[in-house]
């Protein structure tokens, strides 16, 4: 899975923390999602979407195989 | 499978330094074995000593630094340092009250002087209190969750359940990975109990048994805990 969430954070204006508070995870959450050693629940990804205000298949990217 | 020949290698490994420090051993029987062991003792209790030191500077500064970050960096960088320092700071209590222990541990056993084993006494305990006051720390460094006292008998699932499923997720790994080498360790531990018995005529087979039922029984909790309900 590969994600645009650096990239959507960076554009936002908004720093890891910032954007932790906003989705109410820890930073260190949204730092394994970054470094896409980890793939969130659809809970995060529901929140993340609302907050970029983009669909989550914009944020997450899967490729063919893993779905 | 690939587990078994971990612990096969690992058993092959802990013979080769059995049988290393046997030989050693062997040509210098000149040496007491008390007399290696009381210095061993005094070595533990220094260290602690020494790691209580490092202990209250880190606690410190994680206070100073906490009172306000912003003079030192910024907010993201802050979380990741309170994180590792607080990490560092439970490495740095761990290894003063384990060296404490085994500093008390061999003074008593040796029947050292009452003043050595009172002083181990009196630095394991302080090691204690360290590392409950430590503990207590988590509290002031993230004022914002809702994280368990210290103390609380209920501590470790409280702190589970104020976790998030990131932290979870590291949480997992790396308690994962040290039950692995914990196992591995243990393993190892009775293969060198075994060739210090047969080469010092120092029966060890009480450890060697506790070691073998502490494995078991590790085994045995985690078996029940994963088992389909």
């Amino acid at each position: 899975m590969k994600t645009r969430l650096r990239e959507l954070r960076a554009r936002e204006r908004l720093n890891q923390t910032e954007l932790a508070k906003l989705a109410k995870v820890s930073r260190q959450t949204i730092s394994l999602i970054e470094r896409e050693d980890y793939i969130p629940s659809l809970l995060i990804a529901k929140r993340l979407a609302k907050i970029f205000d983009e669909p989550i298949e914009e944020i997450f990217i899967f490729e063919e195989e893993e779905l | 499978m690939k587990r078994i020949l971990r612990l096969l290698m690992y058993a092959i490994l802990g013979a080769i330094t059995g049988l290393s420090v046997s030989a050693i051993a062997v040509r210098n029987d000149g040496f007491r074995m008390d007399e290696i062991y009381f210095w061993i003792g005094i070595a533990a209790l220094l260290l602690s000593i020494i790691m209580i030191v490092v202990s209250i500077y880190m606690y410190r500064t994680l206070m100073t630094v906490s009172g306000d970050y912003t003079k030192y960096m910024d907010m993201d960088a802050y979380d990741i340092y309170r994180y590792n320092k607080f990490n560092d700071l439970q490495v740095a209590n761990t290894f003063s009250l384990i060296s404490a222990a085994i500093a008390v541990a061999i003074l008593i056993v040796l029947e050292t002087s009452l003043i050595l084993v009172a002083a181990a006494g009196i630095v394991y305990l302080f090691t204690v209190w360290l590392a409950i006051k430590s503990s207590g720390i988590m509290r002031k460094l993230y004022p914002d969750r809702d994280l368990p006292k210290a103390g609380d008998k209920d501590y470790a699932e409280k702190l589970l359940a104020a976790s998030d499923e990131g932290e979870r997720h590291i949480i997992l790994n790396g308690l994962y990975k040290s039950y692995n080498l914990m196992q591995v360790a243990l393993f190892t531990g009775i293969i060198l109990l075994i060739f210090y018995s047969i080469i010092t005529g120092e029966s060890q087979i009480f450890s060697i048994i506790l070691i073998g039922v502490i494995m078991i029984i590790s085994q045995l909790k985690y078996s029940l805990e994963i088992r389909e309900k």
